[in-house]
């Protein structure tokens, strides 16, 4: 066996090992093709395309209208919990206390930013607790028709809403950005460097938070579909 | 009430597929299962015929898979040989893939003889 091949074997097994529970089987069917590729640059290339499937969302899709009632519980909780927005909340505080130790004006902008980031966000957190009040009065998740539109209601309500965690989040970087320009001096490229590739990270996890999401929405459609 | 909201999410869901994102690659993915509906095609043969490399094929086979219309299965084979993964369309995914490919048949004029469009 030559090295590209053995190559090939290691980076497919790989694969294998890193993906997702849910994308394991594709993993390995892709593993296992490698043995049946004539040359060996072609499973070079079929065993590094094979990486792509380490991209793929990390979440099993529902098997059935059965699961429904407990991914929604989880689901909610997650949404109760916000705990996608607490590390721009735990700033907002120290930055309010800083706000008054400043003294450029680019430096308040900055620290008030990342205060309304924060604010915004315990808003949101503290009206969808309210909403998601747990245990609900009449719990949907006893029946399963339901819970299968209360899930499926929420999944496109979150869709509507998913923007607020980036924007916490880039209050946050914007505001980092002007709270470290001390007044009269040029623009650090380190911070300027951090802000982006900051601002860039919040920007991906939003596109793959929304992909995700509409993947949730898609695989309940095709269930239903299923079902009727 | 609660019934008639979930009838109307039955028939929103019997439109998912409509939801699938037809793209090129898809189309000819489609059309490849459409050369032989009823057998079972491995990974690397359609990639070979269909010019797709196995990043771009496998997302789309997922994807298929994801929205019930594309089956899966494990090859047995001789002893010696490592069992293949194997793809074919349910019915479901035979009538979605030749919807699609003969809606794009008009614009694609390569995929015309599979679906019987004439030029």
């Amino acid at each position: 066996m030559t090295l590209i091949r053995r190559t090939a074997l290691k980076i497919s097994s790989w694969v294998t090992w890193l993906a997702a529970p849910a994308c394991r089987e594709w993993a390995e069917g892709l593993e296992r093709e490698v043995a049946f590729i004539e040359s060996d640059w072609g499973a070079l290339g079929w065993a590094i395309g094979s990486t792509r499937v380490l991209l793929e969302p990390r979440e099993a899709p529902l098997r059935s209208l059965e699961e429904v009632p407990s991914v929604a519980r989880r689901f909610v909780s997650s949404v109760r919990s916000g705990s996608r927005i607490w590390g721009v909340l735990i700033q907002a505080p120290v930055y309010l206390l800083r706000f008054f130790q400043m003294k450029g004006g680019f430096q308040h902008f900055g620290c008030l930013l990342i205060v309304f980031g924060g604010a915004f966000g315990a808003a949101n957190i503290l009206l969808e607790r309210r909403r998601l009040k747990e245990p609900r009065k009449d719990d949907v998740y006893d029946d399963l028709g339901p819970c299968t539109l209360f899930y499926r209601a929420e999944l496109e309500r979150q869709l509507q809403k998913l923007w607020i965690v980036p924007f916490g989040w880039l209050c946050f970087f914007v505001g980092f950005y002007f709270a470290g320009i001390p007044s009269g001096t040029v623009l650090d490229p380190f911070l300027s460097g951090l802000v982006v590739l900051g601002c860039a990270s919040v920007m991906t996890g939003y596109l793959h938070m929304r992909r995700i999401n509409l993947r949730r929405i898609d695989r309940l459609d095709a269930l239903l579909a299923q079902k009727g | 009430m609660r019934n008639f909201r979930l009838t109307i999410y039955v028939y929103i869901g019997r439109f998912a597929d409509m939801k699938m994102r037809r793209s090129p690659q898809t189309l000819l993915v489609l059309a490849e299962f459409l050369e032989s509906e009823r057998d079972w095609r491995y990974g690397y043969d359609i990639s070979r015929n269909t010019g797709l490399k196995s990043g771009t094929l496998y997302p789309i086979l997922m994807r298929l898979a994801e929205h019930s219309l594309l089956l899966t299965s494990w090859e047995t084979t001789a002893e010696g040989r490592p069992p293949r993964h194997m793809y074919k369309l349910t019915q479901d995914g035979l009538r979605y893939a030749r919807a699609q490919v003969s809606a794009d048949a008009e614009r694609a004029p390569g995929l015309r003889g599979l679906v019987g469009v004439e030029g």
